[in-house]
């Protein structure tokens, strides 16, 4: 066995889902015996089989990457509970292993994921959907880039055609439900960091019952970084239109355009929500020249 | 959109961003790396939901120790979450 | 000894690692520290707060990179991305050298985010002096190559642990980042004298030393970074100081994290093992053999 494959059959190996009692399987799905895979490339020693030392890497690999996806949606977890989140945890990740070098990335398609699964939650699928969305966005905003913001002599020029773009942080986000709530009521009930104690990073368990009942409504967020923290902002229709127009790379004028399309103000009403945007968003620094390379 | 609309609108944008500039770049020249340059925000920020600082500092890759064998079905890679702010948590938290 | 060709011709004294749950006593108490080490991987992301704290601890305190996820004994080319990201961040911390683990963790494209040991053959140690070479180069700064702990061993090795430490960084021309701890928990799941490891290795090209604590379970030893140093790593340390002199010493303490001044505190233990070394003269060796002054 060379090098690659070598690498090759432990890493199938450590990343089998485990058994139901956290155990490493006792057969590959084909029905090979995986003591037997173990001992063609694991020595024994005078305390542990084969099968055992291979088992304490596949069981840390799964606590590892659980844990990780875990921590960053801690609300799709508040609303499923315990058991069925674990359930959609690893079953996200033996469909999405990491393909990255930083577990920051692992959990970044479990939302598209989630669309063609509703087994976990079919009465609230939308719902478990818009919390999981906002949540990575949270992630997207804690660390996208932030760069320098336009200053009075960039808009010397601008006219229809102009192109303005977004901070890389900012997240625009279509939601059914307004779910901002209950991932703020879940972070709330989550017990105050205690720096010193491990309690810190233990999984938190919220109750259910606790949760601020959710009711179809849709919303818009702008979910961005100002001072290195991370807002959630509402915003209105037309201005979401208009932000997710620019942020897509229409031209001013156009995107202008998409927004009020379909509404039914004045002139003069859509000229005042516009000012009212473009002094909201500039204030707080969401256009910025565009990102090199 | 009609031109005269276009131009309005585009007026009403051009302000907007000026307009919007200037009170940053105030702000920023009042009161340089403060956390209560939030405040000059004004009602924006105010409505704004600060999401809260439990991820705030978290370190994913801090997973070092190689805890796997210890508490089956938990998270035994520490250095995730919880941490204290750095001083810049949001006033209007 | 201490400053070498490995670690920059630096002369770094005893360090601890830069956690999450320390950042507000340091930020308030600004403690006396002789250097930090930090994890690479959570400071490569495009902005946020990760990188403002970094800079803020930039500002005051001497920063060394320590790398979990560079894979040096994957058998497959390294990630370019991984690779310019960590470039872009030894730019900003002017690490005086890197180090990352002797281990493999990704195949295919996919990541175990674990350090899996690697086998001990003369194709491993090509492949792996290989890889070393590579990001030695690009990154421009010396690479020191830390030994793992581990819990299963191959049929395919060809030679001991050190002998493959040995012929690695002979053959890529680096440093080592020598975990006494991890020698430890090996020696025990794997039934070697921990010493003959240790006096084994080329003290030239020690360029660091890692302390931590482990927990031992009924059939093996596992690293978890989440107690205090052991005494029977400290009697690897001190052999280590005996033979190499005084070097940088950091320890690691990534479980149960106690408050930054026990941890300090436990680190600070290692100089009643500098001192009197830098008062000697480094060991001497002839033949492999060691000498005691």
């Amino acid at each position: 066995m060379n090098l690659l494959e070598l690498q090759r059959r432990m890493a199938q190996d450590v990343m089998r889902p485990l058994t139901s009692d956290f155990q490493m399987q006792p057969a590959t799905a084909d029905g090979s015996s995986t003591a037997d895979l173990a001992n063609t490339y694991i020595k024994p020693n005078d305390r542990l089989s084969s099968f055992e030392r291979l088992e304490i890497y596949n069981r840390q690999y799964w606590f590892r990457v659980t844990g990780a996806v875990a921590e960053d949606f801690p609300a799709v977890g508040a609303v499923l509970g315990e058991k069925k989140f674990d359930n959609l945890v690893l079953a996200y990740l033996s469909e999405n292993p990491s393909t990255s070098f930083t577990l920051r990335n692992l959990g970044s398609k479990l939302p598209k994921w989630l669309e063609s699964h509703p087994e976990f939650s079919p009465r609230r699928h939308d719902l478990l959907l818009d919390i999981a969305r906002l949540e990575w966005a949270y992630v997207e905003a804690f660390d996208g880039a932030d760069l320098l913001p336009l200053t009075a002599a960039d808009f010397g020029d601008l006219g229809a055609e102009s192109q303005l773009f977004l901070q890389p942080h900012i997240q625009l986000l279509d939601l059914r439900y307004p779910v901002d709530e209950l991932v703020l009521a879940v972070h709330r009930q989550t017990e105050p960091s205690d720096i010193m104690s491990n309690a810190v990073t233990e999984r938190k368990q919220i109750k259910r019952a606790r949760l601020p009942r959710m009711v179809r409504s849709q919303i818009h967020l702008a979910v961005h970084r100002y001072e290195n923290s991370v807002y959630y902002r509402r915003v209105d229709h037309e201005a979401f239109r208009l932000l997710s127009a620019l942020q897509g790379g229409t031209a001013l004028g156009p995107a202008l355009e998409v927004a009020f399309g379909e509404s039914s103000f004045s002139p003069e009403e859509q000229a005042a929500k516009i000012q009212e945007y473009f002094a909201h968003a500039s204030e707080l620094g969401w256009f910025c020249k565009p990102q090199a390379g | 959109m009609k031109n005269s609309a276009q131009s309005l609108a585009l007026a009403a944008a051009f302000a907007g961003l000026l307009g919007g500039t200037a009170v940053r770049m105030n702000a920023q020249t009042a009161q340089p790396n403060n956390a209560t340059t939030s405040a000059h925000a004004g009602v924006l920020i105010a409505q704004d939901a600060p999401a809260v600082p439990k991820h705030s500092c978290k370190g994913k890759n801090d997973c070092k120790g190689q805890g796997g064998g210890k508490h089956p079905g938990k998270n035994d890679c520490k250095g995730k979450g919880g941490c204290a702010t750095d001083g810049s948590k949001p006033s209007l938290a | 000894m201490p400053a070498n060709r490995f670690n920059g011709f630096s002369d770094y004294g005893v360090g601890i690692g830069l956690r999450v749950p320390h950042y507000d006593h340091i930020f308030a108490e600004k403690p006396t520290v002789d250097w930090f080490e930090i994890i690479s991987e959570n400071y490569m992301v495009d902005g946020g707060r990760a990188l403002q704290t970094l800079d803020q601890i930039l500002d005051r305190y001497r920063v060394v990179q320590h790398g979990v996820s560079m894979y040096f004994g994957s058998s497959q080319p390294a990630d370019r991305e991984h690779l310019k990201r960590l470039k872009t961040l030894t730019r900003r911390t002017k690490t005086p050298w890197l180090s990352d683990h002797l281990c493999w963790g990704s195949v295919d494209g996919r990541y175990t985010h674990d350090l899996l040991p690697m086998p001990y053959t003369f194709e491993a140690v090509k492949a792996t002096a290989a890889r070393i070479r590579e990001v030695q180069d690009y990154l421009e700064i010396p690479i020191a190559v830390e030994n793992v702990s581990s819990y299963a061993e191959f049929h395919e090795s060809q030679m001991t642990e050190w002998e493959f430490l040995n012929e690695v960084v002979e053959a890529a021309d680096c440093g080592i980042l020598l975990d006494v701890n991890n020698i430890y928990v090996s020696s025990q799941n794997h039934s070697f004298n921990p010493f003959d490891y240790v006096n084994s290795v080329p003290a030239e090209r020690v360029a660091q030393i890692h302390i931590a604590g482990h927990s031992k379970f009924e059939k093996f030893i596992l690293d978890t970074h989440d107690h205090p140093v052991l005494d029977p790593v400290w009697d690897l340390y001190a052999r280590a100081i005996e033979r190499v002199g005084p070097t940088a010493t950091l320890l690691e303490w990534d479980d149960n994290i106690p408050s930054f001044d026990e941890v300090h505190s436990e680190a600070l233990k290692a100089t009643r093992y500098l001192t009197p070394a830098q008062s000697q003269k480094p060991v001497e060796e002839y033949a492999g053999e060691v000498v005691h002054q």
